[in-house]
């Protein structure tokens, strides 16, 4: 069956000054990892990347990224994104996720990874507040989670949450 | 039913090549030959191809012709980035590549370049 296969990488930007929000353009990003790619595999590492490569997904508040690559050269895509030290003015660098054959598996990492990190973030609260927040986060979550598995049970939503 | 083994690949590959200029006065010793290869790697394939360890065993100035070792996972990368490495410093070049042999001793010999003495 003739059919493109790809694989998407999913990375994550660490800002030098972490900030709510930088404006980064999915143009920006697409230019500053074929620079990349260049410099690391040559002519032949652009000119096979380049067909397939897309950055398919760019959020700035979550600074999550997702890029579409041909699933043969994946690997000149993912041993090249570690090289890239800013883009424009801005310093950074991209923290590589999970690479996943479709969307959806990433967002399902995404989501799993999303958990995770609450966790670490609960044991770095400096504030009562600010634990507080996250353990609401996190008990709103694995709520989410627990009412997938169960289509059929019913919950009184705020009764047992509220704080 | 025949058992076949495979040793693999040969852990070394040997290239005979010459550096060919349009302008033949331009001199070449075997650390810019060198560079040259390195670079036409790196157009090629990038930092990951200049990694790659390319040896010069010998190099005869006058011809500019050398005899380069190369490992296995590197040769088909080599051999490909001398093909298609045009230009240095402005100056048209091209690498002739005359033999190629997993064994060195088979470069001692080449029957295309072999002049019989006629008497």
């Amino acid at each position: 069956m003739v059919r493109f296969k790809n694989r998407y990488l999913l990375c994550e930007l660490v800002l030098e000054k972490d900030c709510l929000v930088y404006p980064i353009e999915q143009k920006e990003v697409y230019y500053v990892v074929r620079q990349a790619i260049e410099r690391c595999h040559g002519d032949y590492g652009a000119g096979v990347t380049q067909g397939g490569m897309n950055v398919k997904y760019l959020n700035v508040y979550t600074k999550t990224v997702l890029i579409r690559v041909r699933r043969e050269y994946y690997k000149l895509l993912w041993s090249s994104i570690p090289f890239i030290k800013s883009i424009g003015r801005q310093k950074l660098f991209f923290h590589s996720l999970h690479i996943g054959g479709t969307i959806r598996s990433c967002q399902k990492f995404l989501v799993k990874y999303g958990q995770q990190q609450l966790a670490v973030l609960l044991q770095k609260c400096k504030t009562q507040e600010e634990r507080k927040a996250v353990q609401r986060a996190t008990i709103h979550c694995t709520w989410l989670k627990g009412l997938s598995n169960f289509e059929n049970v019913k919950h009184t939503e705020d009764d047992d949450f509220s704080d | 039913m025949k058992r076949i083994v495979s040793k693999g690949p040969a852990d070394y590959f040997y290239l005979k090549v010459s550096l060919e200029f349009t302008d033949d006065d331009f001199e070449v010793d075997v650390l810019l030959f060198k560079a040259i290869i390195v670079k036409a790697l790196l157009t090629m394939y990038g930092e990951t191809g200049t990694a790659m360890t390319v040896d010069v065993l010998k190099y005869n100035e006058d011809r500019k012709e050398a005899i380069l070792r190369v490992h296995h996972s590197g040769f088909s990368k080599l051999w490909s980035a001398l093909t298609l490495f045009g230009y240095y410093s402005q100056k048209q070049c091209a690498f002739r590549v005359h033999q190629v042999s997993s064994c060195l001793m088979a470069l001692a010999f080449n029957s295309r370049q072999h002049m019989v003495p006629v008497h």
